[in-house]
């Protein structure tokens, strides 16, 4: 009987194994459920906010038409371009159901008028009314179970797989055979922690299509980063096996790393990116943005008064015209403000991203996010995309008062001009991730060849 | 007899545990991260808190600058009201990081806080914060097991235990003992935070009443410390491989810690669901135009606002009216707003209340689950503290916004047309908003049930520890 047809002898009738993977396959479905609810309630979170200026055109609409019918000439927001509403949604991506990332710390929609401060627009939309608690506590999605269960029940199956044997004194009858060491340990290690990875992914992977998964890239994808992240963990067990001669040291030294790994250096990562790049303080930034507001409101206060009670002689009246010249002039002289906060947070955030190589589990929550859609790079893509829209849509009103154009029925029949998110190519930072997740595990391994290089008698 | 050698046997213990050097060093690593996070939270709550009364009352000077402005504008310009934090939040910032820091005051809506620590985080977010608080709950426990999953089953297997029992001394007492040198070990542990902590907050200019919520704060944690180390002694004396002790008690720290606490808000928020922030808008709006039955159009009770008010000043035309009827409109207007959305947060709020006490339910399965909210409320940073922060700012909007309005109304008669200008500083020169903290007392009454809870599981698991060390008695003897 092969070393590896025998190792797996040995797992398949060790009853915890088949107890770690019911449990993962709980959790794996309850995850994917829970997931599932929370992808399919942000979506009709976005819907319903970009359904809203269709909803306030309808009411427009019957408005105009009445009017039209007493005979009378609809007036003021009805007919002006200047008054048109406009929404963007960020669509949820395909498998949007694995992770939550970082999609409730992001507007999901934009609230766009042409005459509003385009660094305005996700205002209405920045503070959601999700519970605190929840968010606090973070969502039981399936990248939780990946990033922190996955490796707890890896640790449960491999964390003794020699030591043990080492321990009873098997290890000594083991390395008798002939066979090299560094074969012996790696085939157990692949048999027992391989078998278990492998099987969980699978489960992962099945839980996902029954939940409605079918974009193939983004399962292989998922697959592929599971299975990396996996390889760490059974790789570390291999590495704290080769020093240890005893099984409760092992156990020690693989929850030790666990909880370095998984919750104090990313800890430690978050408070040094706060402590690195401070986020610029709101308080500051608002108030500069409302002093900047209202230099611009007095600078042109005489004109504005005039604006107001004389006549332009055209479609728009002459407050709208003077508006138009005034909001050029408050964008221009907020826009150094806006982009100094935006340059101060992006400053933070790409240092706690540069953080993130510290930490397998961080660079995994990283990959993961991307996958499902819902990664800070993917709402920023978001919140460009939408300011570049609410930028068009100001030269599409601007265009009408240049034309003395105003809103007619027809206008209204055949609807606003819509927003189409462009989905930003995550192949470079998920290409790094997978390449840090297979370098780390590469580094462990190789530490772990360094001690077998000193000869079955250094395993005893 | 027996108290004597119990207390010899924690005495012994104790030199066992401080001789432990690889404990001793994550014991001291422990407290040591416990401090400075403790002393570095506070100092910069300190600089945060002078931060914000320099951002408040540059808020003040900019809403004096406008000058003479339309009322209304001016209400729709708004104030910015930038939340105070309890100083106690350095040890346990609870809920901050996920409730807004800044409130736009403005008219016809009640905003909800914006601004969250939360707001634009990468991947590295989702791993949470370290900060004293959590180090008690998630990591102290851990050292607890760590430091005594061998007691009893280490001793058992050198063949230890069966010479302690044959000198004499009793299972009970034994387990006596021990417990009182790893109740000592938790105590102790949260004896130096308190220290710690009291620091703190003394350097964070706290009150008083701080101080005694912090004594408050770490009974709780003694209670919850207490706990692991009684069930860690249990489980012990239960198992005689050491190996097994230690699997199923880091089992059962993984479910405390970190699954249950996590599960539990999720079940909680499908079992009563809260509105999302468009559905809640949409609702307010909706009963705006249709009116609170759903059967009173905006432009009906306009119009029947307009015929009573000429009719109270009894003229036909609206231009015969000696005061402003646009005032009148945006009066009502405000006040019928204000109604639905406080009705509308009341009933959120419940929502949460009741996600709340479901999330107590599952204090059953962790003790965590009873010692967060204990520990939140007590700090000043949980969702009711929040909660009446806004309520109080509500009530200051309000006012702000109808002295506005009653401006426009009374406003002075005279020829020629073009919007109303008013010196809005000088109109609202009497509008303070002092807000007033939550009450330690009430936080009190309300989270007793919490520490009650923390000290069943307290009692249950010393019944345990004590049941385990009889049998330990019998199978060695």
């Amino acid at each position: 009987m092969s070393l590896v047809q025998l190792e797996w002898i040995r797992a398949w009738r060790d009853p915890v194994m088949r107890i770690m993977l019911l449990l993962f396959a709980l959790a794996a479905g309850f995850a994917v459920l829970a997931g599932a609810r929370w992808a399919a309630e942000r979506e009709a979170l976005v819907t319903q906010a970009v359904a809203e200026a269709d909803e306030i055109m309808a009411l427009r609409r019957t408005d105009f038409a009445a009017l039209l019918a007493k005979g009378e000439k609809p007036k003021f927001g009805l007919v002006y371009a200047t008054a048109l509403p406009f929404r963007a949604g960020l669509p949820n991506a395909p498998l949007a159901l694995l992770s939550a990332g970082q999609a409730e710390s992001y507007p999901a929609a934009a609230s766009i008028s042409p005459f509003i401060d385009p660094d305005t627009i996700f205002d209405a939309h920045a503070a959601g009314l999700e519970s605190p608690i929840v968010l606090a506590a973070g969502r039981f999605d399936l990248a939780f179970v990946i990033v922190l269960l996955l490796p707890l029940l890896l640790i449960a199956a491999t964390y003794d797989f020699w030591s043990r044997d080492v321990e009873s004194g098997s290890a000594r009858f083991q390395l008798a055979h002939p066979v090299q060491a560094g074969r012996l340990i790696l085939a157990r290690a692949a048999v027992r922690g391989g078998g278990m990875l492998a099987a969980m992914t699978a489960i992962a992977v099945t839980a996902l299509l029954i939940a409605g998964a079918r974009e193939v890239a983004s399962l292989a994808l998922f697959a592929l980063v599971t299975s990396a992240y996996g390889t760490f963990w059974i790789v570390l067990a291999i590495l704290i096996n080769l020093f240890v001669r005893a099984s409760t040291t092992a156990a020690l030294a693989m929850g030790t790393a666990w909880l370095a790994v998984t919750i104090l250096i990313p800890a430690m990562s978050a408070a040094a990116a706060n402590l690195g790049a401070a986020p610029p303080s709101a308080m500051a930034y608002t108030n500069a943005v409302r002093a900047a507001g209202l230099e611009v409101r007095a600078a042109n206060a005489v004109a504005a008064r005039a604006a107001a009670t004389a006549a332009s002689g055209r479609a728009y009246p002459a407050s709208l015209w003077h508006s138009r010249r005034e909001i050029q002039q408050r964008d221009s002289r907020l826009r150094p403000l806006h982009e100094a906060y935006r340059r101060g947070r992006s400053e933070h955030r790409t240092l706690a991203d540069r953080l993130r190589f510290l930490s397998p589990a961080v660079v995994t929550q990283d990959a993961l996010d991307r996958i499902a859609g819902t990664d800070a790079t993917r709402a920023l893509a978001f919140q460009a995309q939408a300011r570049a829209f609410a930028g068009e849509m100001r030269l599409l009103a601007f265009d009408w008062m240049d034309q003395d154009r105003l809103l007619t029925l027809a206008d209204y029949d055949s609807g606003l001009p819509r927003f189409a998110f462009a989905e930003p190519s995550r192949a470079g930072p998920l290409t790094r991730d997978v390449a840090a997740l297979l370098l780390i595990a590469s580094l462990v391994l190789t530490t772990a060849a360094f001690r077998l290089r000193g000869g079955p008698a250094k395993l005893l | 007899m027996g108290r004597p050698l119990a207390t010899t046997v924690a005495g012994q213990q104790w030199r066992l545990l401080m001789r432990d050097r690889r404990l001793f060093l994550l014991g001291f690593a422990l407290l040591l991260l416990l401090c400075t996070a403790g002393l570095t939270g506070a100092a910069l709550h300190a600089r945060q808190e002078a931060q914000r009364r320099d951002g408040q009352s540059e808020e003040a000077q900019i809403w004096a600058q406008q000058g003479a402005a339309n009322p209304h504008g001016a209400a729709h310009f708004g104030r910015y009201l930038f939340k105070p934090t309890s100083p106690l939040a350095a040890f346990d910032p609870g809920l901050l990081p996920q409730l807004g820091t800044s409130l736009k005051l403005e008219a016809h809506a009640s905003n909800p806080a914006r601004h969250r620590a939360i707001d634009g985080g990468t991947a590295l977010d989702r791993f949470g914060d370290l900060s004293p608080a959590t180090m008690l709950q998630v990591l102290a426990p851990l050292l607890i097991i760590l430091s005594g999953f061998a007691a009893f089953a280490g001793e058992h297997a050198r063949g230890l235990l069966r010479q302690e029992l044959a000198a004499g001394a009793g299972p009970t007492m034994l387990m006596a003992g021990r417990l009182a040198a790893f109740g000592g070990l938790a105590v102790g542990l949260v004896a130096v935070a308190a220290l710690a902590s009291g620091a703190a907050l003394g350097m964070a200019g706290a009150s008083v009443t701080d101080f005694g919520a912090l004594l408050w704060i770490m009974a709780g944690y003694a209670l919850y410390l207490f706990t692991f180390a009684a069930l860690t002694l249990g489980a012990s004396a239960a198992f005689t491989s050491a190996r097994t002790a230690l699997v199923l008690l880091l089992a059962f720290w993984a479910v405390a810690t970190l699954f249950v606490p996590r599960i539990a808000p999720s079940i909680a928020e499908s079992l009563a669901p809260t509105l999302s922030g468009p559905a809640f808008e949409a609702a307010v709006t909706k009963q705006m135009r249709e009116g609170p039955s759903g059967h009173d159009p905006q432009d009906a009770r306009l119009e029947r606002l307009r015929a009573e008010t000429m009719r109270r000043y009894g003229v036909s035309r609206i231009e015969d009216l000696p005061i402003d009827f646009n005032g009148v409109a945006l009066f009502h207007g405000e006040a019928l707003s204000t109604s639905l959305y406080r009705r509308h947060f009341a009933a959120l709020y419940e929502g949460y209340d009741r996600q709340a006490e479901i999330q107590r339910g599952f204090a059953l399965l962790s003790p965590l689950q009873a010692i967060r909210p204990w520990s939140r409320a007590l700090a000043g940073s949980d969702q009711h503290a929040h909660r009446q922060f806004l309520e109080q700012a509500e009530l200051f909007r309000y006012e702000l916004v109808q002295g506005l309005n009653r401006a426009i109304i009374f406003r002075p008669r005279r020829e020629g047309a073009g919007p109303y200008l008013a010196d809005v500083a000088a109109i609202t020169r009497d509008a303070r908003f002092t807000p007033t903290p939550s009450s330690k007392r009430e936080a009190l009454s309300r989270h007793g049930p919490d520490l009650a809870i923390l000290g069943a599981w307290a009692a249950i698991a010393t019944l345990f520890a004590f049941a385990a060390g009889s049998r330990l008695g019998r199978s060695n003897a």
